[in-house]
């Protein structure tokens, strides 16, 4: 039975999409209402375009319409970057998803959007190059959404998150216009609109082809298990790498709650006595890789490591990743619901933040497991909580935004990977001015003048804007 | 505020009605908002060693000088991270930073008293970006003085930082034509235990291309790969013939294994592997300096397996000319050097060999004698994206105060 479209702006949409890249009937449009974080809004209606030029006129109908567009990759997001947050035409990228170039001898590739970041490191690996960013989601999680959050992931500390790796985008500007920015040649001259585009959250246009670098896969990898008898001595080991000069490549910490939660799910090789355990990966030349494990197993024994253990093999070195990138899948079996925080740290801080996180677990009530990138002082506090108790949402949201007070504090970022979304907008005013934020609504502006593209994400709700700059007043700096 | 004893500034050929040198960021603020006001147009200056750069500036009315902001704000070695104003010299904060066994992985070709605030600005780099790529790389946070008199932060002080729209991309290389840097933060890298360099000279280029993609290719990722034409090589002391030069650093075992095995790719790809040692970075970076003096400066960018094709290209067009040729060759990155006079023609046929390399392959012009620039674009076509560029410098320098003229597309 046919049911009649309820908005104008679908009938639009029918003239430039066929009706199997579709959706507009409420049931099919309960799935697309949330993605990886706790908010949720309904899009009026998701459009699947395969072309750059379907994107365009997507976009074309909605600005036509004055009807609001949120593009959506995979819907891993952690903080609400691909919900529609004021309804409207939801754009998902997930069928534009070929690998459209693999350029070995210039160390490149050009990819659609919806390509899943771990489908571009197996289609590459054959050649010897690999794409670096790898985000802990990386089996479902696209490289168009990873451009829109600026991704990371535990190898970043050395090779850099999403924004280092992307030489080029397609976009297709918040009018319909398209342009095309970078490409396979470096420093093309004017602004790095590539840099500004990386990260961006989707609020200044959809990203519809990608060029991104690739680089030799290394020599040798060695993973080292250090296991510590508190957070301190393991937060100490970090600082210890650092002052003897070690860079690894990943320097992963996480607390006994995690430990205990990996080892009763699909146990990985971590002593459930441990207070924590830290996990890191040294790569490179062989000797430069023998002399870095060394190295790190020192630092690691004098910081007051219980045991320090070398993988001995790859399926070794393959489980105590397959620990660490299933950590969260595994504090879901322990908690009805948890709740995800982002937050960086400078290295220094990490003991002392880490300390206060244990705190507001007990003021709040609520368990808090950590398991972050130590290496670069970006935690990940999960915090366990349940849904159908009445009231807890809220409590959970403070307790996340507590934590975020404590990294503002000790001069640090409200998010290092996941973004700030619709989740902590509100919180921009603990480390940016009043001021700051206009400056980077003044470039939103400059872009999506109509505000159409991806609204009510990144900055402060204009109402709640006055009062919370109040409240962080003068004194807060970084 | 006013500091009577700095010099007049000239930029090709016009010189600003007033130098002032603040010694805050508040004052700069105050300067340029005030100037904003009254109509007035600026132009920022660091170390005033790089005023080449850009078009000639439609007026300049007042020069602003950073270089009495020059403190060091934060520098704490264990987070490897430093925040300092822009007015600090580039070389001063490379000797602080060494002091505690870590430096800035950016190498550019500039003298001493460049600032932090004019390398960032510029954008300019050198043979380490191959490793540890270019400014926007490093910078993880920016303060800048707006044309209204605000002073605005983007970024932070943290090495991974997704927090608000990343306002550092679009500051690195605007040439201070959408806002006053005043203060920066960097991540920093430790001083590798050890280094190793390895030089082999080749007769032909053929033999250079085939060398430099399995180098580039392979895992033994060295610090930089460079491609000196014959002329750059004797200018360092080498032997006249095209010359790869690479750098390795690590653990010394590590180092060992990297110049015996660069070594042998050399010489494998016919190259003759050459005696050196390291002080030949030192020569590379003064030859460098030298040939950024000469009338006419060119930087061409295409894919890196172009590099010698770039190479070729700038030798046979400015043949006869005693052209210094250079190239990040793991980067698709190529310089020369030379004296004037070169013709607009010569340098427009030049751009358009150098587009057919690549799809968005480019050549800027760094430097070249003012009446040049009345005929020939010193940046190029931006394509596509221009509009977007000037809806941008709309937004933010809507009186267009800063540096107008200057940069790319006219903005």
């Amino acid at each position: 039975m046919a049911v009649a479209a309820t908005h104008p702006v679908i009938d639009q949409l029918q003239r430039v999409l066929p009706n199997d890249r579709l959706l507009w009937r409420d049931y099919d449009l309960m799935l697309y209402e949330y993605d990886g974080s706790i908010d949720k809004h309904r899009p009026l209606a998701v459009a699947f375009p395969l072309t750059t030029d379907e994107v365009s006129q997507v976009v074309r109908v909605c600005h036509r319409a004055a009807v609001p567009y949120t593009a959506r990759g995979a819907g891993t997001g952690l903080s609400g970057g691909a919900i529609p947050a004021r309804g409207g035409v939801l754009i998902s990228l997930a069928r534009m998803n070929r690998i459209l170039e693999i350029d070995v001898d210039n160390m490149r590739a050009i990819v659609e959007p919806g390509v899943v970041n771990l489908r571009l490191g197996a289609a590459t690996a054959p050649f010897g190059l690999t794409y670096v960013p790898d985000p802990s989601s990386q089996k479902a999680c696209t490289i168009g959404g990873n451009v829109g959050e600026n991704s990371g992931g535990p190898h970043t500390l050395r090779y850099g998150v999403t924004t280092n790796h992307t030489l080029g985008l397609e976009v297709v500007l918040p009018g319909g216009e398209v342009v095309r920015l970078g490409g396979t040649a470096a420093d093309s001259p004017g602004y790095d609109l590539i840099g500004l585009l990386v990260g961006s959250e989707g609020t200044l246009g959809i990203v519809t082809r990608i060029w991104v670098r690739l680089v030799p896969v290394t020599e040798t990898v060695k993973t080292i298990l250090a296991v510590f008898p508190d957070m301190e001595s393991a937060s100490a080991s970090v600082a210890g790498m650092i002052a003897r000069r070690i860079v690894p490549a990943a320097i992963e910490m996480m607390d006994n709650l995690t430990i205990r939660a990996i080892e009763s799910r699909s146990p990985a090789g971590y002593p459930v006595e441990a207070e924590a355990v830290v996990l890191i990966e040294v790569d490179g030349l062989r000797e430069e890789v023998e002399a870095q494990s060394e190295a790190v197993q020192e630092v690691c024994a004098e910081s007051g490591a219980l045991s320090v253990r070398l993988a001995k093999n790859e399926a070794e070195r393959a489980a105590l990743w397959a620990g660490r990138k299933g950590a969260f899948a595994a504090i879901g079996r322990l908690t009805p619901d948890y709740y995800t925080v982002d937050g960086v740290v400078p290295r220094t801080k990490l003991p002392a933040t880490l300390a206060r996180i244990q705190e507001i677990s007990r003021e709040s009530g609520f368990r808090i497991a950590n398991v972050f990138h130590a290496g670069d002082g970006n935690l990940h506090p999960l915090i366990l909580w349940d849904s159908d108790i009445a009231g807890a949402e809220e409590r959970v949201i403070d307790a996340g935004a507590e934590i975020m007070r404590v990294c503002a504090a000790a001069g640090g970022s409200l998010s290092g990977e996941h973004g700030i979304g619709m989740e902590k907008k509100d919180l921009m005013p603990l480390i940016f001015s009043q001021d700051d934020v206009a400056q980077m609504l003044s470039i939103k502006g400059a872009i999506d003048p109509a505000g159409l593209c991806n609204p009510d994400k990144v900055f402060p709700t204009a109402g709640r804007c006055l009062e919370l700059f109040a409240r962080r007043g003068r004194s807060a700096g970084w | 505020m006013v500091d009577t004893s700095a010099p007049s500034r000239v930029i090709d050929g016009v010189r600003a009605a007033r130098v002032v040198r603040p010694e805050s960021a508040d004052d700069v603020a105050a300067a340029l908002r005030e100037a904003n006001d009254a109509g007035q147009a600026v132009a920022p200056i660091g170390g005033a060693t790089q005023l080449d750069l850009g078009m000639p500036p439609t007026r300049v009315d007042l020069a602003l000088e950073t270089s009495a902001l020059d403190k060091v704000v934060e520098y704490e070695p264990a987070d490897l991270t430093v925040t300092v104003e822009a007015g600090l010299r580039f070389s001063e904060l490379q000797k602080l930073l060494s002091a505690q066994g870590q430096f800035l992985a950016l190498d550019p070709p500039v003298d001493d008293q460049a600032t932090i605030g004019g390398v960032i600005a510029t954008n300019v780099s050198g043979p380490l970006r191959f490793s540890s790529g270019t400014a926007r790389d490093l910078v993880i946070g920016t303060r800048v003085a707006n044309p209204a008199g605000t002073l605005t932060r983007a970024g932070g002080r943290v090495v991974k930082n997704v927090a608000g729209y990343d306002l550092n991309k679009l500051y690195v290389g605007s040439l201070g034509t959408l806002g006053l840097l005043v203060e920066l933060s960097f991540k920093l890298a430790p001083i590798p235990p050890a280094t190793g360099t390895v030089a082999g000279a080749f007769a032909d280029l053929d033999a250079v291309s085939s060398a430099a993609a399995a180098i580039v290719r392979s895992s033994l990722s060295p610090l930089a790969v460079e491609l000196l034409g014959p002329g750059a090589a004797r200018a360092a002391g080498l032997a006249e013939q095209y010359t790869l030069v690479f750098r390795a650093g690590g653990y010394p075992q590590a180092v060992d294994r990297q110049v015996r095995d660069l070594g042998t790719l050399v010489t494998n790809h016919g190259g003759q592997a050459l005696e050196t040692s390291d002080t030949l970075w030192d020569d590379l970076a003064r030859l460098r300096r030298e040939a950024q003096q000469r009338d006419i400066v060119v930087k061409a960018a295409a894919p890196i397996a172009t590099s010698t094709a770039l190479v070729r290209l700038l030798e046979k067009t400015l043949e006869g000319r005693e052209a210094t040729v250079w190239a990040h060759a793991g980067n698709g990155l190529a310089y020369a050097a030379c004296d004037a006079p070169v013709t607009a023609d010569t340098l427009e046929r030049l751009r358009s060999d150098v587009a057919g390399l690549g799809s968005n392959a480019s050549l800027v012009i760094q430097r070249c004698p003012t009446d040049l620039k009345r005929e020939v674009d010193v940046w190029g076509d931006p394509g596509s994206s221009l509009p977007l560029m000037r809806a941008l410098k709309t937004k933010l320098d809507p009186k267009n105060t800063l540096n107008p003229g200057r940069y790319v597309g006219g903005i």
